[in-house]
């Protein structure tokens, strides 16, 4: 299986050498000074467990090695592991590249793309396994993490409470504390 | 400018922690009742990197980039707790606590420096993604703590609370069984104490039908049809009422083509007893006497009386229908005609209702764009170019915003209740069934 790990967003690329992200110019703000030194990796998970209207987000602090000054955001998203294609399909692809087989007959071929079936598949699919690399290595001593979850609440409110409850105790807490079905 | 008066329902905060009697400092309001949630659940600074603001830049970056990935969010939840490793074991038992208060206390204060607020008494914190929120105006000091000793509640108090409990949920082991599709009215003694607590002495019946129920509005149909309930069951039944297509041969011919999906088009369908079903697609006038039973339900609100199975029979005597469609539906079908009528229209409610649709969802997704396009229209900007218009679109999209607003003015006009999208409960009331578990 091969697996799709990560992607960083070309805004907080950290090549060529360490460079500092400005935070978003979202409304909320809960301080404002960087510390220097540290780096920050927002991790964002798509369809937690298999429920679509759940994200799982967490950002984790590492002392940046090599005693680089700047503050630097890291923000991957960790995708699903997509479906290898077939062998067939990789020939396909190989000849296209190669120029062997008309442009024509490209276009006439019937669509038979695994890649596009695999997207398709994890749209259908939202219990495909994902793979997650261990993304700690390599980034220095972890200096601490938050944790938290984003629900699409308006994906749930036929059965609030009861979709709540599934996924763990927190959320069950969250919606049977505070909210009505 | 449509504004969100909702009461709580369906993802939306419990009314005592925003106007009753645990407000705590009144900074929120209904505003929680609309958009995506984050909730926080963990955070940790190892002990020696402690006090180098890792902790609250590593909570805004949460905040901030997950305001990015997900537009809609606008709320962040937390509940300040401890986690139980980091309080040393062996300890005597006075020594625990102690510690437990003081890093629960910690804990508080850490998230209101990052700008949370309780919400209501509750152990919740809040923080608004609007910068314009009351809450951010609100100084740490300022912000509400439950006095000590704690208040007690009234004996009414404790009464309601406990009746609101057994009519919503029922504990089982570890699991919360959510039952109040299955509510079917309080018993009369919990009725008699909660009349006595509120002082009245010689209830009407209206009053006692109301206790009963759980009626808050006190103008509940049988102490269970709210004003709201009645407005959506009259325009679902004004709906398929003038909806005379579907008396036609050549829809009916043209759903069958697709098997049973396409015979779900006809909202009763998958509800109408079998027996019925041949005749429907070869008898026109059996579907017209099925597209008219809506009207005799639309009579019984018109008279202020239950639409149930016997009201409706009496509708359908007085109106002298002629030739009389529905009665020769109703010799077919029985009385599991007007159940599966009753079920699709209570269906269709839920469907469009104004919190388990997300209609709030989508109100509060056009006043802000309404807010936004005011604001480039002022600056003298064009508001299609400014605007980010996939957002903008979204609630109109999903929601089928622009029929079912004219349902949601309907029913914001009607007084707030309770019993407002109840629907398994209104379902069995109706239909005088105990409704399954997950029956709604």
């Amino acid at each position: 299986m091969s697996s799709t790990k990560h992607s960083i967003s070309a805004s907080a690329s950290p090549a060529p050498g360490h460079k500092r992200v400005k935070p978003g110019s979202t409304a909320v703000s809960t301080s404002s000074s960087l510390v220097k030194g540290v780096t920050f990796k927002f991790r964002l998970r798509e369809s937690v467990e298999g429920f679509t209207w759940l994200k799982d987000v967490s950002v984790i602090a590492f002392q940046t090695p090599s005693g680089q000054a700047d503050e630097l955001i890291l923000d991957i998203k960790l995708k699903k592991e997509k479906k290898r294609p077939s062998a067939a399909a990789i020939i396909a692809k190989m000849r296209r590249e190669m120029g062997l087989g008309g442009a024509d007959d490209d276009k006439d071929e019937p669509e038979d793309d695994d890649e596009g079936d695999d997207e398709d598949f994890d749209e259908l699919d939202p219990y495909a396994e994902e793979v997650v690399e261990d993304e700690d290595e390599g980034h220095g001593v972890r200096l601490g993490s938050v944790g938290g979850r984003i629900m699409r609440r308006s994906f749930i409110r036929p059965n609030f409470w009861r979709d709540m409850e599934e996924p763990s105790q927190d959320t069950a807490a969250l919606a049977f504390n505070m909210f009505d079905r | 400018m449509m504004s969100v008066l909702t009461p709580s329902s369906y993802g939306c905060v419990r009314p005592e922690f925003i106007t009753g009697s645990r407000k705590g400092s009144g900074t929120f309001g209904h505003e929680l009742d609309t958009g995506d949630i984050l909730q926080i659940e963990i955070i940790q600074v190892e002990k020696e990197h402690r006090r180098r603001r890792i902790g609250s830049r590593m909570m805004t970056i949460l905040i901030e980039q997950s305001s990015k990935a997900q537009t809609t969010l606008e709320h962040a939840f937390v509940w300040p707790a401890v986690l139980n490793h980091t309080i040393p074991r062996d300890l005597p038992e006075a020594e625990e606590q102690k510690l437990r208060n003081e890093a629960h206390d910690t804990a508080i204060a850490f998230y209101r420096k990052a700008g949370f607020r309780r919400v209501g008494d509750s152990v919740w914190f809040a923080l608004s993604n609007d910068n314009s929120h009351a809450a951010h105006s609100l100084a740490t000091t300022d912000d509400y703590d439950t006095p000590e000793p704690a208040p007690l509640p009234s004996e009414l108090q404790k009464l309601e609370h406990a009746l609101e409990r057994k009519r919503t949920k029922l504990d089982h082991g570890m699991m919360t069984i959510v039952v109040s599709d299955m509510f079917k009215g309080y018993s009369d003694a919990d009725v008699k104490k909660l009349l006595a607590l509120r002082g009245v002495m010689a209830p009407t019946q209206t009053q006692l039908a109301c206790t009963k129920y759980g009626c808050t509005c006190g103008e509940c149909l049988g102490g269970f049809l709210s004003p709201r309930m009645r407005a959506s069951m009259k325009m679902t039944c004004e709906w398929e009422n003038d909806n005379e297509m579907n008396d036609e041969d050549f829809v009916w011919k043209e759903a069958e083509q697709y098997g049973d999906q396409g015979m779900s088009s006809i909202a009763s369908w998958p509800y109408l007893p079998a027996v019925i079903k041949p005749f429907m697609k070869s008898n026109k006038n059996y579907r017209i006497g099925h597209r008219l039973l809506h009207g005799h339900i639309i009579t019984c609100l018109n008279k202020s009386i239950v639409p149930n199975a016997q009201n409706i029979l009496e509708a359908i005597e007085e109106a002298s229908e002629w030739p009389p469609a529905t009665k020769h539906f109703l010799q077919k079908a029985g009385l599991a005609g007007i159940e599966a009528v009753m079920r699709s229209v209570v269906d269709r409610m839920k469907e469009t209702d104004l919190k388990a649709s997300g209609g709030i969802d989508a109100i509060a997704e056009h006043d802000k764009r309404s807010a936004l396009e005011e604001k480039f229209k002022a600056e003298g900007k064009d508001p299609a170019k400014e605007l980010d218009m996939d957002r903008a679109d979204w609630a109109f999209r999903n929601m089928g915003f622009d029929t079912d607003s004219i349902l949601w003015t309907e029913m914001l006009k009607e007084k707030e209740c309770r019993n407002d999208s109840e629907f398994g409960f209104l379902l069995g009331m109706l239909l005088n069934k105990t409704m399954a578990l997950d029956g709604y």
